[in-house]
């Protein structure tokens, strides 16, 4: 299981990507999360908003309400220009630190 | 073996959305959002071969503790925080400024009519003692109770986010039909007591002539008398206590009241 902190910093990060790859809502997000973890980021989900809504107020994620067929509401979040911009550069910031660590710990570092 | 209660989903779901729409700093938006989320969980789990109470305890923890998501809500938007905790002091200062103010009317009402009909006069302890029940009994109990009512009702629940339009005009009738309530409940008391006991009663209950007119009336003869007589520094500063706190209340709630999410973080791309 991963360290609290860890799993804090990494938060932002990993809601990024996963919106990269399309718009998605709370819930899908923190399932596909765990499901690509091996359920070993095991986020306590309440806390997936409060970093959703500092994202949207730093504009780098957008959200819609969107009526389900159930008639209930759902919220929509999908990646913003300045999210794809501070992606790429989490990006580049979290592969020094796996490369560094590959390298010490001889494995196959990972391409940018 | 079945279990003997049947697990209410609904049930549930209300009793833990109660708890976390008690934390401060939590929009309606928020709820509604950690609801779908937990509701998404627990069917999940269900269908995934959990049983149902087993499901929602699950999923229930999966979301987290309802004082640790607002925390970390808190820290995401701080000053929601306070913003919201204004909005609960404004509305209720609001609300308690009304309701004394309508109710001063009909309390001195109802006093002046039971101490003119008692046969005797009151000595001094015991009169004060009346004042103070009859005080607790029109305004105190009523009010512990209407608020108890709207905390725990579903309409509190199920307002969610008005729009400032609305609140602001919902705010002015109230106001509106707190004077004509006043305006009603002086004119009874002009026309059923005798001028001597109102000072007396008055006094007793802790008011004073501005309460007994309400805000607007008491800004009306304020002004009347400052032109008339020289007594028009004290009801100008009724004026002020009485007539625009309440605006000012309103106006503060007005400006405080949270932007719907929805309207305005909507995707424009």
């Amino acid at each position: 299981m991963l360290a609290k902190d860890l799993v804090a910093a990494s938060a932002r990060p990993l809601i990024l990507s996963v919106l990269a790859e399309g718009e998605s809502y709370g819930y899908a997000l923190a399932r596909r999360v765990r499901e690509l973890s091996a359920e070993q980021i095991d986020w306590a989900d309440g806390m997936l908003y409060p970093v959703l809504r500092r994202l949207e107020g730093e504009s780098l994620i957008a959200s819609e309400w969107r009526e389900e067929e159930n008639g209930r509401e759902r919220r929509y979040y999908k990646l913003t220009m300045d999210g794809r911009r501070a992606l790429k550069a989490e990006k580049a910031q979290w592969l020094v630190v796996h490369n560094t660590l590959s390298q010490l710990w001889k494995l196959q570092p990972a391409s940018i | 073996m079945e279990t003997p209660t049947r697990f209410d989903l609904d049930h549930a779901v209300t009793t833990w959305r109660r708890q976390l729409t008690a934390q401060p700093g939590l929009t309606p938006a928020d709820v509604a959002e950690l609801e779908m989320h937990l509701r998404e969980a627990f069917a999940e789990l269900h269908r995934g071969g959990l049983r149902e109470a087993e499901a929602f305890l699950l999923a229930r923890h999966r979301v987290g503790p309802p004082a640790l998501i607002a925390e970390e809500f808190a820290k995401a938007e701080p000053m929601r925080y306070w913003r919201h905790c204004l909005v609960w002091a404004a509305g209720g200062a609001l609300f308690a400024n009304l309701w004394q103010s309508t109710l001063n009317a009909w309390t001195q009402t109802a006093g002046e009519l039971f101490l003119n009909n008692l046969p005797g006069e009151i000595p001094a302890p015991w009169s004060w003692l009346l004042a103070v029940g009859l005080y607790l009994l029109f305004f105190g109990l009523p009010l512990f109770v209407l608020a108890k009512w709207v905390l725990r009702s579903r309409l509190f629940a199920s307002v969610g986010h008005p729009s400032r339009w609305r609140l602001a005009a919902a705010g002015l009738l109230l106001i509106a039909s707190v004077e004509g309530l006043q305006w009603w409940a002086v004119q009874l008391l002009n026309r059923s007591t005798q001028a001597g006991t109102q000072e007396v009663v008055t006094a007793a209950m802790g008011s004073d002539l501005g309460y007994s007119k309400g805000p607007l009336m008491t800004m009306l003869s304020g002004l009347h008398a400052g032109i008339d007589t020289g007594y028009g520094v004290a009801q100008t500063v009724q004026f002020f206590l009485n007539a625009l706190w309440p605006f000012c209340l309103l106006a503060l709630l007005v400006w405080l009241l949270p932007r719907r999410e929805s309207a305005t973080n909507t995707v424009v791309t």
